[in-house]
């Protein structure tokens, strides 16, 4: 950490803002505040102090405040005090702010509602700025809190170091300037952790993975002797199935042999009807032949008629009452006369007695009837003959209709004789049985694809656990490798600890044995420095005796000085050295001797002095390394401060 | 530098036991201030992540010695 | 006048021919036995007399074979007295059934053996024989 700059916003009797620039230069690294008692120059240091750490380094927050800034504000109005510091660390810029506001009370005290706001900045070389989230955190890896008081301090109480009970007070700064005490941390941390690891540990179980490794062997053993199983029940199932389809196919064609069977029956039963009627048909045959006697002699029948005819018209019948004649007079109702005749009129009467005393059987009317008879003869035979011609046509028909379906029936029994109907019982029972085996074949995949899918719910369920395991393992392992790693990197601090802080201690003592010796005039007089184990700090004067007691304040501050610059120089980190009223117990000597040697004795140098504390010599030697001076100039009328520039 | 001191300091550890050292004194350091608590969780974080990274390194070593192989 | 008295009514046939009547009328089958009664084969043997011109004197022993009540009025009566007209030019003969009936059994005793020939002698059933005799141009 070197300073850039400073500004300071109603800090004490800062009023308003004021400013300053570090000298930071490889040469001239030293700045020069000169301030009267009172000025400002212990504030000054408060301001970096507060700035950097906060309140809790400062006594009373209310007093930060100027006066003049509040004595500004009306009551229950704000006032803000700030401190800004620039500073270079590592290569890189960063900036600093603390500022406070509060309210003016009634009593013209200040109340702050809220804490102070820290912010930090980093700035970039392209101009852009980050802001830093953990400012405080970053402030400690840069100068802690807790060694603070090595590098800015009140010069006039730095004789603490070499103070009789100064071993805790060396220690304590060994300890911290050199962050022993955050390696010691950074041991009990691990420390702490590798406990938590070690009783996590004990919790997980351990030897899971190989209990569910067998469990996992044995059901996938098991899965794979159910799925051959299931295999062979399938082909076998299949097999049975097949020959099912065999037998069905088999009482399907017994099926069609019923079908065979009942067209036969009904080939049969019309047959029977065919015959019957051919029966009925051959017997109209009969009764029509047996009574047409008369149609094959039309000749006769026809030369009868003939003769007849001529009989009568020659009036070859003999000379009797034509009855005929008669009936039909009395049909007209009229008399031989052509007299129309009532019928009860006299000669009415006497033509029906004629009529009733004439016989039936004359030949008069045998002729006619005969011959009416006969005449009808020709059509009769005519309408036998159609009559029988349409009797032997069916006749025929039906005699083909009976050839056809006796053809027909030939071909289906010929047919049924094919395929037996007697097996199909027998098939029956072949199927049944193969039936009775197909339902077992079920029964059985149905079981084992039960187990099957129990066993693959299972491997599943062991997966999960076995995942569960290698995370238990894993964490087993992962907590392992904690346990091992934070204990070693515990031990390896604890191991190295005694010697770190022994190297340090010693490295310490040789520095500080040097510089003191630049520092002191008494050169030759004091043989050695020591900070022994115990880490108190030891002058062993050329008698080889403790010369401690008989130090000097002055002495003893150089002694101080010496120490505290000597951690500065092996720390190896670059910071600040802010020394407020360096040279107050010093005598000129020793002034002249840190003024020359201090410069080099640290990274940058800011010397918060009286006017007194820096003339003659003291200045001249200081001159060729001072960078930026100022000076703090008081108003005791307005009773703040203005930083000035020399 | 306060790192290259610690470097030095653990040199001959192993260079993970290193990188932890380094993180968690780092991590102590700037929480100074912090409750114990809170920087033992931080710990914790570190030491996890290194230790799984050394996991997976010794797996791929494993793999890559068994590819060898 | 004729004599009612002396008139006939019964028809006969020479003993010697029965059989072939009986031949004719008795069995079931109709195709051998195509006759229902002794009168249709009578009077068919009658007509076939006539058709063939085959009449013959009853010499032998006669015997009836049924009566002429039994004859269709409307067909057997008329037929046979056309053929006895015929047969004697006589008018008179109408009034005269036994004369009547001489005639036509003369025909029938010499048509039974024709009836005889052509349906037991030849070849084939009897009735289908009979069909042909009343059709021959007909099919069996």
């Amino acid at each position: 950490m070197i300073f850039e700059r400073i500004a300071l916003v109603n800090f004490r009797q800062y009023f308003d803002r004021q400013r300053l620039e570090f000298a930071k230069d490889r040469q001239r690294k030293v700045t020069v505040i000169h301030g009267v008692n009172g000025a400002g120059k212990t504030s000054l240091l408060r301001a970096i102090n507060w700035c950097l750490y906060g309140s809790e380094y400062i006594d009373k927050v209310g007093e930060l405040i100027s006066k003049e800034a509040i004595s500004r504000v009306e009551v229950s109005e704000s006032v803000t005090m700030s401190v800004e510091l620039s500073f270079l660390h590592d290569g890189d810029r960063y900036i600093v702010k603390r500022s406070l506001r509060g309210i003016k009370m009634i009593d013209a005290n200040v109340q702050s509602d809220l804490p102070d706001e820290f912010t930090m900045v980093h700035m970039h070389e392209d101009g852009q700025s980050e802001q830093i989230k953990n400012p405080i955190g970053t402030i400690n890896t840069i100068l802690p809190s807790n060694i603070r008081s090595y590098f800015l301090f009140d010069g006039e109480q730095i004789d603490e170091f070499a103070k009789p009970e100064s071993s805790k007070q060396v220690k304590h700064a060994i300890y911290h300037v050199f962050r022993l005490e955050t390696l010691d941390n950074a041991r009990k941390s691990l420390e702490a952790v590798a406990t938590d690891y070690r009783r996590e540990l004990k919790d997980i179980s351990s030897g899971e993975l190989g209990r569910i490794a067998d469990e996992e062997q044995k059901a996938r053993t098991e899965l794979e002797r159910s799925e051959n199983e299931q295999q062979e029940a399938q082909e076998e199932k299949e097999s049975v199935r097949r020959k099912m389809k065999d037998i069905e196919e088999q009482l399907g064609k017994m099926k069609s042999t019923n079908e065979l069977q009942d067209r036969h029956d009904r080939i049969i039963k019309d047959t029977k009807q065919r015959r019957k009627e051919l029966e009925d048909v051959t017997s109209l045959i009969r009764d029509i032949s047996t009574c047409t006697y008369f149609s094959i002699i039309p000749d006769t029948v026809k030369n009868a008629l003939l003769f007849l005819e001529t009989k009568r018209e020659k009036g070859g019948i003999p000379a009797n009452i034509k009855q005929q004649f008669v009936r039909d007079l009395i049909n007209q109702k009229q008399c031989i006369c052509g007299r129309p005749l009532t019928e009860n009129c006299t000669e009415y009467i006497q033509l029906l007695s004629l009529i009733n005393a004439t016989p039936l059987d004359s030949l008069e009317d045998d002729v006619l009837t005969l011959s009416a008879t006969l005449r009808m003869f020709e059509e009769r035979a005519n309408n036998q003959s159609t009559h029988l011609g349409r009797q032997m046509k069916r006749r025929i028909e039906l005699l083909n209709l009976i050839l056809d379906l006796d053809t027909e029936a030939d071909d289906v029994r010929y047919r049924l004789k094919a395929s037996p109907l007697e097996e199909v019982s027998g098939l029956e029972k072949q199927r049944q049985l193969l039936q009775a085996d197909m339902d077992n074949y079920t029964m059985t995949l149905g079981a084992l694809n039960e187990r099957i899918e129990k066993l693959n719910k299972y491997l599943v369920q062991l997966g999960k656990e076995l995942l569960q395991a290698q995370k238990n393992d894993r964490k087993q392992k992962l907590l392992t490798t904690k346990l091992n790693l934070a204990q070693q990197g515990a031990d390896a601090i604890k191991g190295d600890y005694q010697g770190h802080s022994n190297i340090i201690r010693q490295e310490v003592e040789t520095k500080t044995k040097e510089i003191f010796r630049r520092l002191s005039w008494k050169d030759g007089y004091f043989q050695s420095i020591k900070i022994d184990k115990d880490f108190s700090l030891e002058i062993i004067d050329q008698y080889g005796k403790q010369a401690r007691p008989d130090l000097s304040t002055g002495e003893r501050q150089i002694l101080s000085l010496s120490f505290i610059t000597a951690m500065a120089c092996i720390r190896e980190e670059e910071a600040p050295l802010i020394i407020d009223t360096p040279f107050g117990y010093l005598s000129t000597e020793h002034r002249s001797n840190v003024t020359k040697y201090l410069p080099d004795l640290c990274d940058q140098l800011v010397l918060l002095v009286t006017d007194e504390e820096l003339h003659s010599q003291a200045r001249a030697n200081l001159e060729p390394h001072i960078g930026n001076e100022y000076r703090l100039e008081f108003d005791k009328k307005t009773n703040y401060t203005t930083i000035i520039e020399c | 530098m306060f790192q290259e001191r610690l470097n030095k300091l653990f040199a001959k550890c192993k260079p993970n036991i290193q990188a932890l050292i380094t993180e968690v004194v780092m991590l102590e350091q700037a929480n100074i201030s912090m409750s114990k608590t809170q920087t033992k969780e931080k710990v914790d974080e570190i030491v996890s992540r290194l230790a799984s990274k050394e996991i997976d390194n010794r797996e791929k070593n494993r793999v890559e010695t068994r590819t060898l192989l | 006048m004729a004599d009612k008295a002396i008139e006939r009514d019964t028809i006969e046939i020479e003993v010697k021919a029965h059989n072939i009547y009986k031949s004719l009328t008795e069995g079931k089958n109709i195709h051998n036995v195509p006759f229902r009664t002794i009168k249709d084969v009578f009077m068919w043997a009658v007509c076939l007399g006539v058709q063939r011109g085959k009449r013959r004197s009853l010499t032998s022993k006669k015997t009836t074979i049924f009566r002429w009540p039994q004859l269709d009025s409307q067909i057997d009566i008329p037929l046979l007295k056309a053929i006895a007209i015929v047969e004697s030019r006589d008018i008179n003969i109408l009034l005269n059934r036994t004369d009547i009936l001489n005639i036509v059994e003369e025909y029938a005793n010499g048509g039974i053996y024709e009836l005889r020939d052509s349906l037991l002698t030849e070849s084939g059933q009897p009735l289908w024989n009979l069909v042909d005799i009343l059709s021959p141009q007909s099919e069996k």
